[in-house]
Order: C-alpha cells, then sequence, then structure tokens
C-alpha cells in the first residue's frame, strides 16, 4: 500500500463522507457543495495533471461532480469518496485525451506543425498556467517561482504519453496504491510498475534542471 | 523483484526490513542504480509540490450545472428510479428467471420423450394439450371407417 496520505485533509468536526452522501441523495444540496468543496483539490490534480489547465480541465472537472451526482444511488461505499472520484475524473480525461487526438486527426495535418510531428495526448503546458490556483502570499517572488516550478513539472507531465502520464498522476499525484491505480486503468499491477518505472527515468529527464537546482539549494544550505 | 520495482516500493515506504536490507546491498553494490533512486526521489519530491488547481468559484459553477439538471437525473440521485426505467429494471431482473424456467420446461419435455413409451414419444405436448394421441395406423383405420 502508498505510504502517501490521503490527500483531502478531513478534520473531526467536519461531517463524514457517508454523512454527505446521504445528506445529498435525499436532496440536501449544501451537503453536495460540501463533498466538491472538499474535493476539488483532488479532482483538479487529476484533471490538470492529465489535460493541462485550461477550460477542457475546467469541464471535465464539473463533469466529474456531475456524473457522481447523477450515479449517487449506485455509490455503495466500496472504495472512498475519493478514490472514486479520482476514477471518474481519469476515466473521463482518457476520453478527453482521446476526443483530442480524433480532432487533430481530423483537423492538423502533421505536416503543418513546425516539428513535423505532432503528440496528440500532449498536455497545452504553455499559456494557461496563469490560470493555475494561487498559493498563500508569501511574496511575489514565492508566488512566481512556484508558478514557474509548476509549469516546468506540467511540461514534464506533457512530455509523457497518456499512459504513462495517467499511472503518474494516479500513483504520485493522487497517492492511490499499486493496485488501485491498476484497478483504475484496468491493467495489471506490473504494467504499473514497468510503465512507472519507464515514467520515471523520462521525468528524470525533463525535469533535471529544477531536481538539479533544488539539491544545489538544500547542499548550500 | 526487480530493481524497479525494489525501487517505487521503497519510495512508496513500503518495503519490508529484509527487502530494505536486500536493496540497500544493491545500491552499494551498484552505484548506477543509486544514482538513479536519488534521481527518482528528487523527481517524486518534484511530483508531490506540484498542486494544481480550478479557477475560483469552482465550487459555485458546479452547484449551477447541478441546479440546471432535469428532474430525471435529480430523482435519480436520490435513488427514486423513473417510471420507464423502473420497468425496464424489473423486466431486466425478471428474464433471467423467465429464461431459466423455460429452459427448465424444454429439458423435461425433452427427457420425458426420450424415456417414455415410444408410442407416446411424439405425445408429450399432446398429452399437455388433451390432444388424443393418433399413430399413423389408427389415423388409417379411422380413414376407413
Amino acid at each position: 500500500m502508498s505510504s502517501m496520505p490521503e490527500r483531502v485533509p478531513v478534520s473531526d468536526s467536519a461531517p463524514p463522507d457517508e454523512m454527505l452522501v446521504a445528506g445529498a441523495r435525499a436532496g440536501d444540496e449544501r451537503a453536495f457543495a460540501a463533498i466538491v468543496d472538499r474535493y476539488e483539490a483532488r479532482v483538479s490534480a487529476t484533471v490538470v495533471s492529465m489535460l493541462g489547465p485550461g477550460d477542457e480541465a475546467e469541464d471535465v472537472g464539473q463533469e466529474t461532480f456531475i456524473r457522481l451526482y447523477r450515479y449517487l444511488d449506485r455509490y455503495r461505499g466500496d472504495a472512498s469518496l475519493g478514490t472514486y472520484l479520482t476514477r471518474i475524473a481519469m476515466n473521463l480525461s482518457l476520453t478527453a485525451l482521446r476526443k483530442r487526438k480524433r480532432w487533430f486527426a481530423r483537423f492538423v495535418s502533421v505536416e503543418s506543425t513546425p516539428g513535423g510531428e505532432l503528440d496528440h495526448g500532449r498536455v497545452p503546458a504553455g499559456p494557461g498556467l496563469e490560470r493555475l490556483a494561487v498559493d498563500s502570499d508569501d511574496g511575489p517572488l514565492g508566488h512566481l517561482e512556484r508558478k514557474e516550478r509548476r509549469h516546468k513539472v506540467q511540461q514534464a507531465l506533457a512530455d509523457l504519453n497518456p499512459d504513462h502520464r495517467a499511472v503518474v498522476v494516479l500513483r504520485w499525484i493522487d497517492g492511490l496504491s499499486t493496485k488501485e491505480a491498476a484497478a483504475t486503468l484496468g491493467i495489471p499491477e506490473g504494467t504499473v510498475m514497468s510503465r512507472l518505472s519507464r515514467a520515471m527515468d523520462r521525468l528524470a529527464v525533463t525535469l533535471k534542471d529544477e531536481y538539479g537546482s533544488s539539491r544545489g539549494d538544500h547542499d548550500a544550505g | 523483484m526487480r530493481d524497479e520495482e525494489r525501487l517505487i516500493r521503497s519510495l512508496d515506504g513500503d518495503l519490508s526490513e529484509s527487502e530494505a536490507n536486500a536493496l540497500r546491498e544493491r545500491l552499494l553494490a551498484d552505484r548506477e542504480l543509486a544514482v538513479r533512486r536519488d534521481v527518482w526521489d528528487s523527481v517524486r519530491e518534484e511530483l508531490d509540490a506540484y498542486r494544481p488547481g480550478f479557477e475560483p468559484g469552482f465550487r459555485d459553477r458546479v452547484m449551477a450545472r447541478v441546479g440546471a439538471l432535469p428532474g430525471e437525473d435529480q430523482h435519480a440521485a436520490r435513488g427514486d428510479q423513473p417510471r420507464m426505467e423502473s420497468l425496464y429494471l424489473h423486466m431486466q431482473r425478471a428474464f433471467p428467471r423467465l429464461a431459466a424456467a423455460c429452459l427448465i420446461g424444454v429439458v423435461a419435455l425433452g427427457i420425458y420423450s426420450l424415456v417414455g413409451d415410444a408410442g407416446l414419444a411424439n405425445s408429450a405436448v399432446e398429452a399437455l394439450l388433451g390432444i388424443p394421441g393418433e399413430t399413423l395406423e389408427t389415423a388409417f383405420a379411422l380413414g376407413n371407417v
């Protein structure tokens, strides 16, 4: 099992998921709004990591919660609500990437791109990053640095093919275990491991400057 | 266990003591693997620090869409099945039972016909429907009456 903690801390005084789900089923919109509040960060991590920031990610994020709402009666609690939402978000993201690929195939010729090559599953990593949520206020420089770092990570994720990206996102951004990631993607655990190791080697190359500089900072400190 | 799997499980903090010791020995013996582990660890830290988000007001935009959903979806969320869907689900549940009952009936009739009197081989359905059994001989005799 993964050692990574759940990314959605729930305080002791907050109502448990089961209570919110029961409330939403009973037609209490405030209960459903509380679910959205609680899991927005987790769903955005999945969707934005897979699709890149922008309108498409926003649509898929909204659709994830709408699906949950529509099929609330089918949620039996076999998996945690967070894992259930991550599965919906990942499936919708992969569907969006397939649609994107078909759209590119239909309307954009490979020859028309500057490099003559086109990765249809690529995340638009450049413009639109301004839309990333603004973190706490530790000065404009800190904010800019974090923004730049996010940009680099987003670009590195964009360089992975969608299958490998999905594994990285589920395992080390969403914090799912290998078993849960395998179940979400419908692939064997061994395939998750092999894709993850190849993706890590690739990320090691593309993020070299990032972790190199952070190590230098640590060493200097 | 392959080295890569060991490295991943070590990053997860998922190795048993004996597995961790075995990995330590491997890392001491293989400098390249040790560097690879350090690099993966750093990449993992970068990913861990990565926190993308939606624009502010996401919850309100979702709730606006929820409010605009048609009534049937609202019913579905509460577990109330619309009438047509309910009928469809009942039919779905009833069909396997009906199919099984038909299959048992056909097999029973077949066995009855096979093991029963050869003269009755054709009359299982006739007996069921109350039609008198006729052979070619009796039919011929009747024709001569």
